[in-house]
């Protein structure tokens, strides 16, 4: 974990990628507070954090700018020293070290959490921002005598309810990271990678119950609608690592 | 006078009496059902409905939408406001409005006072497909 921990910091382009996708969320709270001062209603902070969506306008655009091409950012991150560590010849010393087995798991789990902590703070970091620069907000996205528009738990609990998607959002983001660990050992091939681990994540987000859904709190869709799509996704991604673990270990040659 | 004098002077006057009643009661508004039928953009691009002229100079004249039809599905969200498209400023704060709940009434604000407005609308989830939805709304309701 060092290891790699030492390599990242070490590597500019992965330094910049990590920082930009920190960065995402102020650009909509800069936003948001532009269209404050042109008059638009304080909302009650829950509605304001990055995931819920809430900042009417250009705000839109930048939740896209980071949810659907998170593979883009994540892979550059975590899975491209997979295809250095080949081209360089630095990966039959690493799995003279450890062990294909091994190499592998480590890549795995490394990718894994790196790809968790950097979304979860990311997401942590906006939460905690906008409680405290729109405290005292007290209107809803939605006129609240209207509450037949949602639920009505989610509208009693909204720090809970962004908690838990930001849970989410680090966990889709950590299985995004390990598909794409997985498949640059086993191809070593950035078409191939970056091809694979995209597919994976943009099919789910097409569909009429997309992907999106569980990364958006506060919409008419509860879990009954998230479910299948989240199967969907995680299956997907558990193939593409079963089929790269089978390729690296069992037929890779040394 | 003799009798045509008086006939004529009694047309004239009926004639004045309606004109001026047309126009005395066309400066009131009243509370309409317009239909609007679009398509809610995917990626969260806005439709509009035609441009009507709100004449008050009351923002808290409410704005009135009823979205009665939403293909995405029963029950489902669309969001709305008031838009102006003569100005970089909206009419009104944003609203979700769920498929089947009525009529909704709101307040608005003065860039939408004696201006040609128009029905601003958006999926509020962000999604790759596009769904009609249909309904009622009407720019000022009294």
């Amino acid at each position: 974990m060092n290891y790699y921990m030492k390599r990242i910091l070490n590597d500019k382009l992965k330094i910049a990628v990590a920082f930009i996708i920190f960065l995402i969320p102020f650009f909509e709270i800069l936003l948001y507070l532009r269209s404050l001062k042109y008059g638009a209603a304080m909302l009650n902070p829950n509605f304001t954090t990055f995931l819920a969506g809430n900042t009417v306008g250009h705000g839109h655009m930048i939740q896209g700018l980071l949810l659907w091409f998170l593979p883009l950012y994540l892979i550059i991150i975590v899975a491209e020293d997979g295809i250095q560590d080949y081209k360089n010849g630095n990966k039959n010393i690493l799995i003279s070290r450890w062990g294909r087995k091994k190499y592998f798991h480590l890549n795995i789990k490394k990718s894994f959490i790196i790809s968790f902590v950097l979304m979860i703070t990311t997401l942590i970091t906006n939460f905690v921002i906008t409680q405290i620069l729109f405290r005292g907000g007290i209107h809803l996205p939605h006129n609240i005598i209207d509450a037949n528009a949602f639920l009505g738990w989610p509208l009693k609990h909204p720090a809970v309810v962004n908690l838990g998607f930001i849970i989410m959002a680090a966990i889709l983001a950590g299985i995004i990271g390990v598909t794409g660990s997985a498949l640059s050992i086993a191809f070593h091939n950035r078409q191939i990678v970056y091809s694979i681990t995209f597919l994976l994540w943009f099919i789910p987000c097409i569909l009429r119950k997309s992907l999106m859904f569980s990364l958006q709190p506060f919409t008419e869709y509860g879990p009954k609608d998230m479910l299948p799509t989240l199967i969907l996704f995680i299956s997907g991604n558990m193939i593409a690592v079963i089929v790269s673990y089978i390729i690296e270990v069992k037929y890779a040659e040394i | 006078m003799n009798k045509r004098n008086i006939s004529k002077i009694g047309v004239v006057s009926l004639f004045s009496v309606c004109i001026i009643g047309m126009y005395t009661f066309t400066s009131f508004a009243s509370d309409d059902q317009k239909g609007y039928l679009f398509k809610l953009k995917s990626g969260y691009a806005n439709s509009y409905s035609d441009e009507e002229y709100r004449q008050t100079e009351s923002p808290s004249n409410p704005w009135k939408v009823n979205l009665a039809y939403n293909q995405e599905g029963d029950g489902c969200i669309a969001t709305f406001w008031l838009d102006v498209p003569s100005s970089a400023y909206v009419g009104s704060a944003a609203y979700d409005i769920k498929q089947g709940s009525g009529d909704h009434y709101y307040s608005a604000n003065g860039y939408a006072s004696q201006e040609y407005v128009r029905l601003g609308a958006e999926n509020n989830n962000d999604t790759f497909w596009s769904y009609k939805v249909s309904g009622y709304w009407d720019e000022e309701t009294w």
